[in-house]
């Protein structure tokens, strides 16, 4: 028998069907995937350059430690190195704001301050540094240091809204990480520049980075490839095997990982 | 009267003095309880008649408070007395009250006879007659204090009795009038007037002089010790730490309590007072005896002279055993810089203990002198000068445990909130709770720097902490031996233990009851009632201890748990030195 009256999705008015009656039209209301972003390629690799910078930046610090351990870097080179890129970056912030006509609520006396408690404690507690962890085997220290390293990489803040997100858990990790490789150093001004360099490899950069690519154009891909490509100079000059590990892993991250992420996407409808 | 009769009335008890089966026929008085259909009967009108009732009445009626009064309740009936009875009991007595009963004893149990206005199911078979030690009763502290404890409110008791405190009760009322009325020439088979509580009386009578002029001194003392200067904080906790003072306050605020108790009170709490004074003579009987054993030769100067060589040797071991720390303790990664500065630490402080050693060699001799002397006061004041002496000799470790204690501690709260901090987080106050922060970069740079600092030290502080507190603990256990030992010489139940041994009946605390059967089988299909002994028991010496000990143990101040816990937490131990014993007086 053919129905005329259209079947309503209701159970309060007989229809002469029963109860359990599921009609073609009962799944027609059904919405999938309204809030589904689509996400292209090119774009992907250039933010996959956020992950890339931290893995770089993590290598380059663990580079200059061997340097300074292997005696091929003085430690006065380093500070002085890690002191003109503080500068550098200090101006290029301050060109970027003033573009913006953005103020921080920042004076100059309260950078100032930050600057002397980081060099002050930095230098004041770098002797109790050097003989805190003499007794304990540099094995032990270098498990922990990965240890702090990898934690560093995995609470990064790269941008994502996510609850194992944490900024200063990061970055307590990689100052602890780098107080482990001080205590490993010989003399004091070797531990004091081993910190400073990790503050600004830590602290000062990501923040750095962070407003450059919300504010100047194409400063994103530029900053992956110079990161990039100094870290795996630097870490073939130690050892070519983890050079090309590196640049794998880097390839890897920028590349394959965006062309993953397209393929899977359509296993989302 | 209709409201009762129509109650449950259903089992008539008759409590009966035992002492009554040897009397001859006279009239029973006692007290009835409606309320609870019970009759205690408290003693006997040794008349064969009762045509001198004006005589009686006016007697039983010179009580006149709101409370029970004590009347004559029935007729008692020898019948196998050797005595020549009289005639009128035999035959058909008959009393002019509203109800009474007849209990004769034809054999060897009494039997009843119910007269007059009972409920009026009420037959022979529904009455218990239970037969109770009068005069044990009347002696027990218990039992009697538990019926002083009765609230009468416009002649009845507010909340039910049981019927062995309804008994003691009875007797109490009775005991009242029987006091108050000696002048009445009435032949009463009393049972209990005779015994009196002699054994409690120990204030009464010659002693009053004594009494007078300590307590006197009492006030004195309680006067001086309520100035200003001695109220002072720091005074007071002078005072109060060293274990003498606050023994010696502890003994002074029991005989206080014990003088200046009222002397008609409670029997239970003289019994306790009792306890306080014995406890304290056994404790002056054991001190003399200690004395005399170290008085005995020259027993103090070969002590002292053990003594000093122990406290060298420990000196010895302890220099040896930093010696051992300052090297690689059980291969643990210590700092080797904090370790030195340490070790260099203590070992001077032992340099400096040696010196106090010095000084302390040949006054030694002469303190151990006095402190047997001092057993004149009592043993508990002994040990606890012998406990005192142990914390003067043991200083050093007590020093060192709270200098390692003090920096653990420290360094403990310093990481657990620099630990938050590592992790962004902080401690709320307000909320009691840890939330999530945000900090600067500077913040958490100083932050790492000194957590990881103090974490890389804390072996070594911890490896300190640990050893100086083995050895603190050490030292505690030999005191806490010492004070656990005052604590049992003060808490044991002295009095209560002698009378348990010479006089149970006095601290009965439970009965138990008895079918009485008639040797003589009772003919069958005649009504006979039930006769029930009841038995005394004395309360057993578990009971008398836990009683006591139970009050002792609520007073510690720490769980194991909670030592424990304040023990990794690097807090200062001190187990048995309550804040509240500090010199407290006549309060």
């Amino acid at each position: 028998m053919e129905r005329k009256i259209k079947w309503k999705k209701i159970l309060y008015e007989d229809q002469g069907v029963p109860d359990n009656f599921v009609d073609d039209t009962f799944l027609e209301e059904l919405k999938k995937n309204l809030n589904t972003r689509t996400y292209h390629f090119w774009p992907v690799v250039v933010e996959s350059g956020v992950v890339t910078q931290q893995v770089s930046s993590i290598c380059l610090f663990v580079v200059m430690f061997r340097y300074m351990q292997l005696d091929w870097l003085s430690p006065q080179w380093l500070f002085a190195g890690t002191l003109s890129l503080a500068v550098t970056g200090y101006i290029l912030n301050e060109l970027v704001d003033r573009q913006n006509n953005k103020t921080t609520g920042r004076t100059r006396w309260d950078d100032v301050k930050t600057v002397f408690i980081f060099v002050a404690f930095g230098y004041g507690l770098s002797p109790v540094f050097m003989t805190l962890t003499d007794t304990i085997s540099t094995d032990t220290i270098y498990a922990m240091t990965a240890f702090m390293l990898l934690s560093n990489l995995l609470f990064h803040d790269y941008g994502a809204d996510a609850a194992l997100v944490s900024q200063s858990l990061s970055l307590n990790a990689a100052m602890f990480a780098s107080v482990c490789l001080a205590s490993r150093l010989t003399t004091t001004v070797h531990a004091f520049a081993t910190i400073t360099f990790a503050v600004e490899m830590f602290a000062l950069w990501p923040m750095l980075r962070r407003k450059l690519k919300k504010n100047v154009v194409h400063s994103q891909a530029a900053m992956t490839a110079v990161l990039g490509v100094s870290a795996a100079v630097a870490i073939y000059t130690l050892s070519g095997v983890s050079a090309l590990l590196f640049v794998i892993v880097h390839l890897f991250i920028t590349f394959v990982c965006p062309a993953w992420l397209i393929k899977l996407q359509d296993y989302k409808e | 009267m209709t409201s009762h009769q129509e109650m449950k009335a259903d089992v008539l008890k008759i409590f009966l003095p035992v002492q009554c089966l040897h009397e001859r026929s006279g009239l029973l008085v006692g007290l009835e309880h409606r309320k609870q259909t019970t009759v205690c009967v408290t003693a006997l009108v040794k008349t064969s008649t009762y045509k001198d009732k004006g005589s009686i009445d006016k007697w039983l009626s010179c009580k006149t408070s709101a409370e029970h009064r004590i009347t004559v309740v029935g007729v008692w009936e020898n019948v196998i007395s050797k005595q020549k009875t009289n005639g009128y009991m035999l035959h058909k007595p008959q009393l002019p009250l509203e109800r009474w009963f007849c209990l004769r004893k034809t054999r060897d149990i009494p039997q009843c006879v119910l007269h007059g206005a009972w409920p009026t199911a009420m037959t022979t078979e529904d009455v218990v007659i239970i037969l109770y030690d009068a005069r044990m009763l009347f002696e027990s502290y218990y039992l009697m204090g538990r019926a002083m404890d009765v609230q009468v409110q416009s002649g009845v008791a507010i909340k039910p009795l049981t019927d062995i405190t309804l008994v003691a009760y009875s007797l109490l009322i009775y005991n009242k009038l029987a006091k108050s009325t000696c002048h009445f020439d009435i032949p009463v088979a009393d049972f209990v007037h005779k015994y009196k509580w002699h054994r409690s009386r120990f204030l009464d009578g010659a002693h009053s002089q004594l009494i007078h002029v300590l307590l006197w001194m009492i006030s004195v003392i309680s006067w001086v010790s309520s100035s200003r200067l001695l109220q002072n904080r720091v005074v007071q906790v002078l005072t109060g730490t060293p274990a003498v003072t606050s023994q010696i306050a502890t003994t002074f605020t029991d005989i206080t309590k014990v003088l200046q108790s009222p002397r008609q009170s409670h029997p239970i709490q003289r019994l306790k007072c009792a306890d306080v004074l014995w406890g304290h003579f056994l404790d002056v009987c054991l001190g003399l005896l200690l004395m005399l054993l170290l008085l005995h030769g020259d027993t103090t100067d070969r002590l002292s002279a053990a003594m000093m060589t122990w406290a060298d040797n420990v000196v010895f071991e302890l220099q040896r055993l930093l010696h051992w720390m300052m090297g690689v303790p059980a291969g643990l990664k210590l700092n080797t810089q904090l370790d030195q500065f340490l070790c260099k630490f203590f070992l001077y402080h032992i340099y400096l203990w040696t010196g106090y050693l010095h000084l302390l060699r040949p006054v030694m001799s002469r303190t151990l002198w006095y402190i047997s002397v001092s057993g004149c006061l009592g043993l508990s004041l002994q040990l606890c000068l012998m406990q005192d002496l142990l914390s003067m000799m043991t200083l050093h470790i007590y020093c060192f445990y709270v200098y390692a204690a003090r920096l653990y501690h420290l360094q403990m709260l310093a990481l657990s909130s620099l630990w938050r901090l590592f992790r962004g987080k902080k401690w709320n106050v307000l909320r009691k709770r840890v939330d999530s922060a945000s900090y600067d970069v500077d913040q958490l740079f100083l932050g790492t720097l000194l957590f990881t600092i103090l974490l890389f030290l804390l072996p070594t502080t911890a490896l300190y902490y640990a050893v100086f507190v083995v050895l603190r603990l050490v030292v505690l256990a030999l005191q806490g031996t010492l004070c656990k030992l005052v604590t049992v010489i003060h808490s044991l139940p002295v009095y209560r233990l002698g009378l348990q041994l010479l006089c149970p009946a006095a601290i009965t605390d439970t009965v138990k009851m008895e079918v009485l059967r008639s040797s003589q089988e009772v003919e069958r299909g005649t009504p006979h009632c039930l006769c029930i002994s009841m038995k005394f028991v004395p309360a057993s010496l578990t009971s008398l201890f836990n009683e006591k000990w139970n009050g002792v143990d609520s007073a510690a101040t720490y769980t194991w748990s909670s030592f424990c816990s304040s023990l990794l937490r690097g807090q200062l131990v001190y187990p048995w030195i309550k804040p509240e014993r500090r010199w407290q007086t006549s309060s």
